[in-house]
């Protein structure tokens, strides 16, 4: 409990940090919200031009399409905005920054999160959070309880494995130096989770639901809303959660000890 | 050109020092084929040919467009928004080669290290396991390389100005993404150009975008006819002379900013 | 039990060979090369609560690798560290409580925020008592003099403002040890100078225990009463800095402004231990071995055959003694 409290605290320090920080440049916070929308919209535009030549895509409709790809960014944007800094991984190995954060009596992984807070990616968040409400109107699913808690579970799994799948990526810095290919790697493969995943080949399907789960950031709890599958994912989602955070701490803590700090 | 051979040859060798990272720039490159190249098989089943491409066709485009722009970040800009951020292009600017230069050569050092390591042989593995459609004829496939290579030169001005960037604002890393997702809709990197709305696709073939994947692939695929070949190749070359010189008018904007803060 | 205990400590590195031969290069890619390099050798030492100990070395001797296996940053390869008792590597989260690290290369504040703010931060990380904290606050600023400083932004400040900011931070805590590597690399005089006064305060009045590596002799001269010395990662000296200055200091340097010099047309000058290093008609250098000669018999001499206008007798600061003892190995 007094663990717990310390922890709060502490996280509650770091996001006073970041609001200062973000007063300091306004101008960054134009660019950063401009890049999240492009970022996601690219992908999205691929797949609605796609679906519009083919009229539809694996039974998936374009309003089907809208729901899943706003469902994963809205999951992508809240993780930019408070777990954004696990890409930062490959910045503090090269120089040796990891140095100063193995000197302070906190988790390193708090202190690695805090040392970046994007607020405005917030105002991405509230844009795709339009687009959910947009899409589940078109498709006439009605806002019940079920439905917001549904969303809740959802929003909490989702953000733990897409998150975690990063962490895990991420940490493979710990090894290669030079981190720019993977950001690339982990971001075309979650590029799987924005399509129906339906279209793939069976290998494929499984990689994206048991492997690296991404499919439950997107797809699963999409086709679930839209009724293409069944309760199942309502225990699938907490279980891909809880197995990626597991990975995930297991890769932080082989790698923080493979941590050799470079320069002087 | 000694000068220029010698910093392309360094950073063709710091390459190797990276490899690992190389793989795995590998394997991304590879899964972004999948994912496409399967999204068009499921839309091929249910037809035979869309707007004249067949299946075939489609697969080559995919494998050549991913291909391409996976160099949409050929490392310019990162590397030029770290000597910013660090201070280092002082050091860089007292050499007495420009900064075109030096970077222009990194860029073509790159840009042999994809051909060699990444292109040829991922080309030849997806062309012989995917089925892509072979080129429409060697003159094609010669004036495909020309294009490349064209295509190459516009990507660096984009990547040069992106890198400027980095003297106003600290988000560099978010301005380079995007730039490669802003880039990869525009150009046809994600989908083919025809796609997009009759009139708007019409204007994209002739803004600078197209001049980077959709132009040397269709002309790979035989899309254009002898003319338009010529066309779309002049195209690009004047694009390359526009951006340079954009590139150059922004670069002595930048520059001054640095007297400013290194006060 | 000593404060800091180190026990045959060992510290390997696995580098990868690059080659600049394309042939190398190529088959690189599929079976890199590598070499192990051994930073830290078999290390060996102890150190006292309230010591004040220099650990100085020539570049990549292994004194940072050293310091971060103590800060627990590092694992070691082999061989042990006790930091109050505790691992720094398997404890470190308690073990950081007690110590403090500055390093001069790297700043432990946050670039874009008030120096306060990053204190704030700090008091979270620490848990430091709201009393404690400004207690701690008031007195560091005072000494030196951070009052203007901490509404600003890191980013703005200058070199040795930051760096006063980031070695107040690293003691805000009341740290029972404090590592400070190169805590004055690349500043003017007047803010080494202020550091040292610090550095040297925390250690007579707070008892702090230090740990400063630098390349600054007179940082390590002014502030540490023992010295530690280390290359190619094997230690090599470790004693009182008083002794060593002593063993060392037997050669010393004697020079005389006269009026006429006599030995410059008419002889040598001849005693036993003493050489001439170096005269003209108006001066005269000595050198002499303390053990043989001594300093009152020289001028003896020389005053029976000239008159003396100045002397200035020199032994060897720490420097050239330390650059002395590495050229002999």
């Amino acid at each position: 409990m007094k663990r717990l409290v310390y922890y709060l605290r502490l996280w509650n320090g770091y996001q006073r940090r970041g609001l200062i920080e973000m007063t300091q440049y306004p101008a960054d916070t134009v660019i950063l919200v401009i890049s999240l929308i492009l970022r996601e919209a690219a992908g999205f535009i691929g797949v609605l031009a796609i679906a519009y030549a083919a009229g539809g895509l694996g039974g998936w409709g374009v309003y089907e399409i809208c729901l899943m790809f706003s469902m994963c960014a809205f999951i992508e944007s809240l993780s930019q905005t408070f777990f954004d800094n696990v890409w930062g991984i490959s910045h503090m190995v090269h120089e040796g920054r990891m140095d100063v954060f193995l000197v302070r009596p906190a988790p390193v992984f708090l202190q690695v999160l805090g040392d970046v807070v994007h607020y405005p990616a917030l105002i991405s968040m509230l844009i795709y959070g339009g687009v959910m409400v947009y899409a589940l109107v078109h498709l006439g699913i009605g806002f019940d309880a079920g439905l917001l808690l549904f969303l809740a579970e959802y929003l909490v799994c989702g953000i733990a494995v897409n998150t975690g799948i990063y962490t895990i990526f991420n940490c493979l810095n710990f090894w290669i130096v030079q981190g720019e290919d993977v950001a690339v790697l982990v971001q075309t493969c979650r590029e799987f989770a924005k399509y129906p995943i339906g279209a793939f080949p069976g290998v494929i399907r499984t990689v994206f639901t048991y492997v690296l789960p991404f499919g439950f950031v997107g797809y699963y709890p999409a086709a679930y809303l839209t009724g293409k599958t069944g309760n199942w994912v309502l225990a699938g989602l907490p279980l891909a959660a809880v197995a990626v955070s597991l990975v995930a701490a297991v890769f932080w803590n082989l790698g923080s000890r493979a941590y050799d700090s470079t320069g002087t | 050109m000694g000068k220029f051979y010698c910093l392309v040859k360094m950073t063709f060798l710091t390459k190797f020092a990276y490899v690992k990272a190389f793989w795995i720039n590998i394997a991304g490159t590879f899964a972004s084929i999948v994912i496409y190249y399967f999204l068009w098989q499921f839309v091929f089943r249910q037809q035979d040919s869309l707007a004249g491409y067949t299946a075939a066709q489609m697969t080559a485009y995919v494998i050549l467009s991913r291909m391409l722009s996976s160099q949409f970040s050929g490392g310019i800009n990162s590397e030029l928004s770290n000597w910013i951020r660090t201070g280092k292009i002082g050091m860089e600017l007292l050499r007495p080669v420009s900064l075109f230069f030096t970077l222009f050569a990194r860029r073509v050092g790159e840009f042999v290290f994809f051909v060699i390591f990444k292109g040829l042989p991922v080309a030849a593995v997806c062309f012989l396991v995917l089925g892509g459609a072979a080129p429409a004829g060697v003159w094609n496939f010669a004036m495909f390389l020309v294009s490349t290579c064209l295509s190459i030169g516009i990507m660096f001005f984009f990547e040069f100005m992106v890198g400027l960037c980095s003297f106003y604002t600290n988000h560099s890393y978010s301005l380079a993404y995007a730039k490669s997702s802003l880039l990869s809709i525009l150009s046809g990197g994600v989908v083919p150009l025809f796609l997009f709305p009759e009139g708007l696709s019409r204007v994209l073939d002739y803004l600078p975008f197209a001049g980077m994947v959709s132009v040397p692939v269709n002309i790979y695929l035989g899309k254009y006819l002898t003319s338009e070949t010529w066309r779309f190749i002049g195209l690009q070359m004047v694009w390359i002379l526009i951006l340079w010189m954009a590139a150059y008018i922004f670069y002595c904007c930048a520059i001054r900013r640095i007297v400013v803060q290194g006060g | 039990m000593s404060q800091v205990e180190v026990r045959q400590l060992v510290k390997e590195y696995r580098r990868r060979k690059n080659s600049q031969k394309l042939g190398q290069a190529l088959r690189s890619m599929f079976a890199p090369d590598y070499e192990v390099l051994r930073a830290v050798d078999c290390v060996d030492f102890s150190i006292e609560a309230g010591e004040a100990v220099g650990y100085v070395g020539p570049n990549g001797s292994g004194k940072s690798t050293t310091i971060k296996m103590l800060c627990g940053i590092l694992k070691p390869t082999a061989g042990s560290v006790r930091i109050n008792g505790l691992d720094p590597f398997k404890d470190r989260v308690r073990n950081s409580k007690g110590i403090g690290a500055v390093f001069g290369n790297r700043s432990i504040l946050w670039w874009d925020v008030p120096v306060i703010e990053s204190y704030r931060l700090f008091q979270k990380l620490y848990e430091i008592p709201e009393q404690r904290f400004q207690e701690n606050l008031e007195k560091f600023t005072e000494i030196m003099g951070l009052g203007p400083l901490l509404s600003i932004p890191e980013r703005q400040l200058s070199l040795g403002q930051k760096m006063r900011c980031n070695i107040a931070a690293a003691f805000l805590h009341d740290p029972k040890i404090v590592f400070l590597d190169e805590p004055t690399i690349g500043l003017d005089a007047e803010s080494k100078a202020g550091i040292r006064e610090f550095i040297r305060h925390m250690n007579v009045e707070e008892k702090t225990t230090f740990i400063v590596t630098s390349h600054d002799f007179q940082d390590i001269e002014s502030l540490c009463q023992r010295i530690v010395l280390i290359n190619h990662g094997k230690i090599i000296l470790d004693d009182q800095m008083q002794k060593v200055k002593l063993d060392f200091n037997r050669k010393k340097q004697i020079q005389f402004e006269v009026d006429v010099n006599p030995w410059c047309t008419q002889g040598a000058f001849a005693m036993d231990g003493v050489q001439v290093s170096a005269m003209t008609p108006h001066s005269l250098r000595l050198e002499y071995d303390a053990d043989t000669a001594d300093s009152v018999g020289i001028i003896e001499a020389v005053s029976k055959r000239c008159e003396i206008q100045d002397i200035t007798i020199s032994g060897r600061d720490i420097e050239s003694i330390i650059r002395e003892i590495l050229k002999e190995i």
